[in-house]
């Protein structure tokens, strides 16, 4: 591949990405402006799982899955389920919020929107036009293994001329480099997409000590709940 | 795609759920208004996680999600305790403590 087909398909990318996060940026904004200022608390919290649901989108378009199914697993899956039993179990009183006082609503305003500006500069000032570049082809990590034929995906097989019946083969690094980068995934023995890997090992090796606070914060605020709420 | 693009997504969305903290009076809503908060600066560490291209941000996303499940058991457990107490869960009428 030449350099231009690669500078071309890195172009064709990034608008493809600019097009989803402009859509997702625009939903979840307007859901959140939505849950911040609708009467009704059910729908309050129905839009609070699309800002979490875009905000998950966001996360996989910055190349972290790990972190967006984290994202729907642990918040849509149970945050939002907690909400849905607080908004019950109190009655879903203080509905309609209309008995604010429009003073206090537009200090609020006030505050927000002076927050922003002061970021909003801030961040501009700062980080002014700097690109994400993760558009960078690096060459996929792979390890020479010998596999059986009938084991290999088929646009492997195709590809390298392989025979389902062949019996075991072994993949060379030279076999490998004359791959397409999507069958080159596919190779038994090839890095795997994402960064999962990179987020184990980091966790479980430089994070330890912050994971294991935070499994123990998480029994202190288990008991600490059913302490607060239980009946007398 | 640039990070700023990403930047300023997190703070129109931290400068809501501060605007949904300061007028919500349901104890439920301003909650989840916090919630909205912990999401942009989540929005934030991937972001910058990204752009310097190392799996920090992701890490410490993940940790600020933990936290916030935390928080929303303790936060809720005690809205309940208040309903049960007072039958009101308005945030407007906790003023006890007023000086």
């Amino acid at each position: 591949m030449t350099e231009a087909f690669l500078l071309a398909q890195a172009v064709e990318f990034d608008v493809a990405s600019n097009i989803a996060f402009a859509i997702i940026s625009i939903v979840m904004l307007y859901s959140a402006f939505k849950m911040v200022t609708t009467g009704n608390v059910v729908h309050a919290a129905l839009y609070l799982v699309i800002v979490l649901a875009a905000s998950a989108a966001v996360f996989i378009l910055l190349g972290s899955d790990f972190v967006g199914a984290t994202q729907i697993l642990v918040y849509i899956g149970a945050i939002i389920v907690l909400f849905l039993f607080g908004i019950m179990l109190t009655k879903a009183q203080l509905g309609d919020d209309d008995s604010v006082a429009s003073e206090k609503r537009s200090m609020g305003a006030l505050v927000g929107t002076l927050l922003f500006v002061v970021m909003a500069f801030a961040l501009v000032d700062t980080f002014g036009n700097d690109e994400i570049n993760f558009g960078d082809p690096e060459p996929i990590a792979f390890t020479p293994s010998t596999v059986d034929a009938s084991d290999l995906p088929t646009p492997v097989r195709e590809a390298l001329f392989i025979s389902a019946d062949a019996g075991e083969v072994e993949l060379t690094q030279a076999q490998f480099d004359t791959l397409e980068p999507e069958v080159q995934r596919r190779v038994p023995g090839a890095e795997v997409f994402g960064n999962n890997k990179q987020i184990a090992d980091a966790i479980f090796s430089q994070y330890i000590i912050p994971f294991e606070a935070v499994s123990v914060l998480l029994l202190a605020a288990l008991i600490g709940a059913i302490v607060v709420a239980r009946k007398e | 795609m640039i990070l700023n693009q990403f930047l300023l997504l997190a703070a129109v969305l931290f400068s809501l759920g501060v605007y949904g903290v300061l007028t919500r009076r349901n104890g439920v809503l301003v909650l989840m208004s916090v919630e909205l908060i912990l999401n942009a600066v989540n929005i934030n560490l991937v972001a910058f996680g990204a752009f310097q291209d190392n799996v920090q941000g992701d890490v410490f996303a993940v940790f600020v999600i933990a936290v916030a499940a935390a928080e929303v058991g303790v936060g809720l457990a005690m809205v309940l305790l208040m309903y049960r107490n007072r039958k009101s869960i308005d945030f407007s009428e906790v003023d006890m403590m007023r000086g």
